[in-house]
């Protein structure tokens, strides 16, 4: 295997400071980058000099190239064959090219690197370093609708795929120069960029540095997406509960670094890494701060409630039917009695096989062409399930108990955390069809148990709720209504 | 941490094998639930038991056909866990006890001995829920009422039970007594059980029929019809509802009832009374026990035939206090007089008063305080507060020209 990109900058060749023949040099990138098709570039005068200009068309618009940097460049040439100094160069550049970002590489490695970045390099004869200056222009979505987490009030703007404008969101929100920025490469391979963001004076300086040597420990050959970045981040100790906060609403990442926690923006990645996270900031929605708090809170109560149902409902209903008949109303009894009355197979697994099926769909519906839409998942889920009925495969409350639980686990505002709650199921069902409902509780022990012992960045995971904290129960669990704060205070 | 956790998991998870499992297990297939139970002494064996099962198939509107909702099998047996093993080999399925609302008790099974052994059986089996109401056949078989259909309440034995709250809460004419209340009163030395009573009128066999629900005339009816008085657990005698009524007065068991008063040749006010409150005391006086009860009522008018007694002034109201506190105090002190010539057992728990108050003097007659109580003197104190009556204070027949003066 050829060495990667890592080890060839160490190459001498690459490392060592440009010659002054900016032919010579253009080949070396040339050479560089295996000479392929979008490697543009063009020789051109400068002053009296002869000079090259080099850009990847792909990383950079050629039209604007040549509006901001050809053209003015190009102006009041003189005739002559003299090499220029470099005083000379930097004094056309403030002259000409104005306010354009610039920076002066000095060797091939270096210039290699801005290519990447976008810039147009230009090389003149009888100058050590290449001129590199930034087009950007490059074709990129624009903002759009956030796409899972939508409010029904609240700004309309996500994320895109473009740290620029991911941090221009943000920073429109909060018009303050104690937001810091700090810029991380990583992915040997795909070196991504990867910025730190955090508002000095709300975030602890410990929780700071703890991010920042996680994201400089950073080693992986590849990265493409937060999620990648996320997994190396996050705390290990859970395989189910997510510990790091996925957010695609900016005004959501404001909100949060005002309250003292730390962003990571990944390039190429819609979803902005926002830490530490605990188990109530799931249940937290955007949309909760822009209504009336009574209607928040009931909106916050009713999805801590749904959750508890998405992860038990299925579990207590096998265990009650089979082992604890006695504890059903005796009306609801009969009715289950009669429907369960000669079905083929097992409750407890038409149960996972009627989940299975959900779930099923439910990938099905992910997958499935935007062109075909929602009717593949939709008419699949009443085909099936009352064709199921229909057939006496499995009795209609069955499909009314895995309805109404994959019903409830969407309610969550964070979608991993709904993925989290499938998984869990699954496995309160096999204890609850194995110990009845003594199984339930062994599981909501364990599980209490195994979320107590979590953290996210050194927070408790349960915290405010364990350990307690009094003051900050005011946003978590309920949200307070806003008061004024007292100026003299 | 995770292997920690793991291996908690597993270890715990291997431990509680051993104390429950899969074989407890019963699908909802399995079983057949078992809404009621009806018992008399058996023609060959101690027990004859017919027990009312769920056809569930009927209670899944998607499913059901219009067959029968319910259906009964009986059996016979030495004891109780016998009969129901036989009646298990008839169904083929397994008893669903914990869901039986209802146990109708014969009065052959109460003249003799074995409901005694009966009692026992009740209160040590796990299965069957100590809330359930117990009631006695009055008049008819036991076995009668597991077999019946109406078509407003498809389970014969739900739709007693039912009748039994609303009797009770409505106006007092049923002395409900589940297993707990019963087996107390079995035991207590101050006390003997009462139970509801209830019958079938003009049985017939069209009611033992899905088609009793297409006919809009219905001869048979489901009665609940008072009290079944207890020496232990054997059955003395009944009282009708109007005596239930005193007797549950006598309990400050009366939530709503409704008092007819005459006040008139055949003309009849109707107070309906919607608080009451009992005291009792018990002593002793020249070694007679010496029992108060004072009652106090709060009603309003509801009906008035009477011309002589005119509502909008407040003497009116005076008159039908009166003869309200009257018919009451002469009921009840009729009932409790009636129970003591009659039956000589102390259902109203006036020893179990004296326990509480008078212990020492209990202590002494406690052997045999059935026949201290008949000899007790009963006083009874009404105290009624009518408040108000209908929508018109003046009676209307005084308007219509022809009728008055």
């Amino acid at each position: 295997m050829k060495a990667g990109w890592n080890e060839c900058k160490q190459e001498s060749r690459f490392a060592a400071t440009l010659c002054t023949d900016p032919k010579q040099t253009l080949l070396q990138l040339r050479e560089l980058f295996g000479n392929p098709p979008d490697f543009q570039s063009t020789a051109i005068r400068i002053g009296s000099a002869n000079g090259f200009i080099c850009m990847l068309k792909t990383m950079g618009d050629p039209k604007t190239m040549s509006d901001k940097l050809l053209v003015p460049l190009m102006e009041g040439t003189a005739q002559g064959n003299s090499p220029l100094q470099f005083p000379q160069l930097e004094q056309m550049r403030q002259e000409r090219l104005g306010v354009l970002p610039f920076v002066y590489a000095a060797t091939i490695r270096e210039a290699a690197e801005r290519m990447l970045a976008g810039d147009a390099i230009l090389l003149a004869e009888g100058i050590d370093k290449a001129l590199c200056i930034e087009i950007g222009g490059i074709a990129a979505r624009s903002i759009a609708e956030p796409k899972s987490q939508r409010v029904n009030r609240g700004s309309d703007d996500a994320f895109t795929e473009a740290m620029d404008t991911n941090i221009s969101l943000i920073r429109r929100r909060l018009r303050n120069p104690l937001l810091r920025i700090e810029p991380f490469t990583a992915g040997e391979e795909t070196r991504t960029s990867i910025s730190f963001v955090y508002l000095e004076n709300a975030a602890a300086p410990s929780l700071v540095s703890e991010f920042r040597s996680r994201l400089t420990a950073i080693k992986v050959r590849a990265i493409y997406d937060s999620g990648n970045v996320e997994d190396l981040i996050r705390d290990k100790g859970s395989w189910f509960f997510p510990t790091v906060l996925d957010v695609e609403r900016p005004d959501a990442v404001a909100s949060m670094l005002v309250e003292g926690n730390c962003a990571v923006i990944v390039d190429g990645s819609p979803y902005v890494l926002i830490g530490p996270a605990v188990y109530g900031n799931y249940f937290i929605s955007a949309g909760d701060y822009y209504f009336r708090p009574i209607f928040a809170n009931m909106m916050r109560l009713l999805r801590h409630t749904a959750f508890l149902l998405s992860l038990f409902l299925p579990a207590f209903y096998l265990c009650v039917i089979n082992y604890h008949s006695q504890m059903i109303p005796t009306a609801l009894l009969y009715s289950i009695s009669g429907q369960e009355q000669g079905s083929p197979f097992p409750i407890g697994f038409m149960l996972i096989a009627m989940t299975l099926i959900f779930e099923v769909l439910r990938e099905a519906g992910t997958r499935v062409p935007k062109s075909i839409g929602q009717a593949v998942p939709l008419a699949g889920a009443i085909i099936l399930g009352e064709a199921a009925v229909q057939a006496g495969i499995v009795s209609s409350i069955i499909l009314i108990v895995v309805a109404s639980t994959e019903l409830c686990g969407l309610v969550t505002p964070h979608y991993e955390f709904s993925n989290t709650v499938r998984i869990i199921r699954f496995g309160l069902l096999l204890l609850s069809s194995v110990l009845g409902i003594y199984g339930i509780f062994l599981g909501l022990v364990v599980l209490v148990i195994h979320l107590a012992s979590l953290h996210s960045f050194g927070v408790p995971y349960l915290k405010p709720f364990a350990p307690f904290r009094w003051r900050q129960q005011r946003d978590m669990l309920v949200r307070f209504s806003l008061q004024n704060e007292d100026s003299s205070s | 941490m995770i292997r920690n956790l793991v291996r908690n998991v597993l270890v715990l998870g291997l431990l509680s094998l051993t104390a429950t499992g899969c074989w407890d297990m019963r699908s909802a297939n399995e079983y057949v639930i078992v809404s009621g139970m009806s018992v008399t002494t058996g023609e060959g064996a101690n027990y004859h038991v017919y027990l009312q099962m769920i056809n569930a198939l009927e209670f899944a509107s998607s499913r059901a056909t219009g067959s029968t909702p319910t259906y009964s099998i009986d059996a016979e047996g030495n004891t109780m866990d016998e009969v129901f093993s036989r009646i298990e080999q008839k169904t083929a399925r397994k008893l669903e006890l914990s869901h039986m609302m209802l146990l109708i008790l014969d009065a052959k099974l109460l003249a003799t001995d074995k409901g005694l052994l009966f009692f026992e059986f009740l209160e040590s089996m796990k299965d069957i829920r100590n809330d359930i109401q117990l009631v006695v056949s009055h008049r008819v078989a036991a076995a009668e009422f597991t077999k019946l259909y109406f078509p407003e309440n498809r389970v014969s034995t739900v739709k007693i039970r039912m009748g039994l709250d609303s009797v009770e809460s409505n106006w007092g004419g049923s002395p409900n007594t589940n297993l707990k209340q019963f087996i107390a009163a079995i035991t207590s030395e101050g006390r003997q059980p009462v139970m509801s009573s209830v019958t079938i009128e003009l049985p017939s066999k069209q009611q033992q029929s899905v088609d009793a629900g297409k006919s809009t005339e219905s001869p048979t009816e489901l009665v609940i019809d008072g009290t079944a008085v207890m020496r232990r657990t054997k059955l003395v005698g009944f009282l009708n509802t109007e005596e239930t009524r005193d007797l549950l007065w006598t309990q400050d068991r009366i939530k709503d009832t409704s008092l007819t008063v005459q006040c008139g040749k055949d003309q009849y006010a109707q107070v309906r009374i919607g608080r009451s409150n009992t005291r009792l005391n018990v002593d002793y006086i020249d070694n007679h026990p010496n029992i108060k009860i004072r009652i106090n009522i709060e009603g309003a008018i509801s009906e008035n035939q009477c011309e002589s007694i005119m509502l909008s002034k407040t003497s009116g109201f005076e008159q039908i206090q009166k003869l309200t506190e009257k018919a009451i105090q002469s009921h009840v002190e009729a009932t409790v007089a009636k129970v003591q010539k009659k039956y000589g057992v102390d259902i109203f728990g006036f020893g179990e008063k004296l326990m509480a108050s008078h212990y020492q003097t209990f202590k002494k007659v406690k052997s045999h305080w059935d026949d201290e109580f008949v000899k007790a003197k009963v006083t009874v104190d009404v105290k009624a507060a009518i408040m108000r009556d209908g929508m018109i204070s003046e009676n209307l027949f005084r308007d219509i020209p022809g009728q008055s003066e």
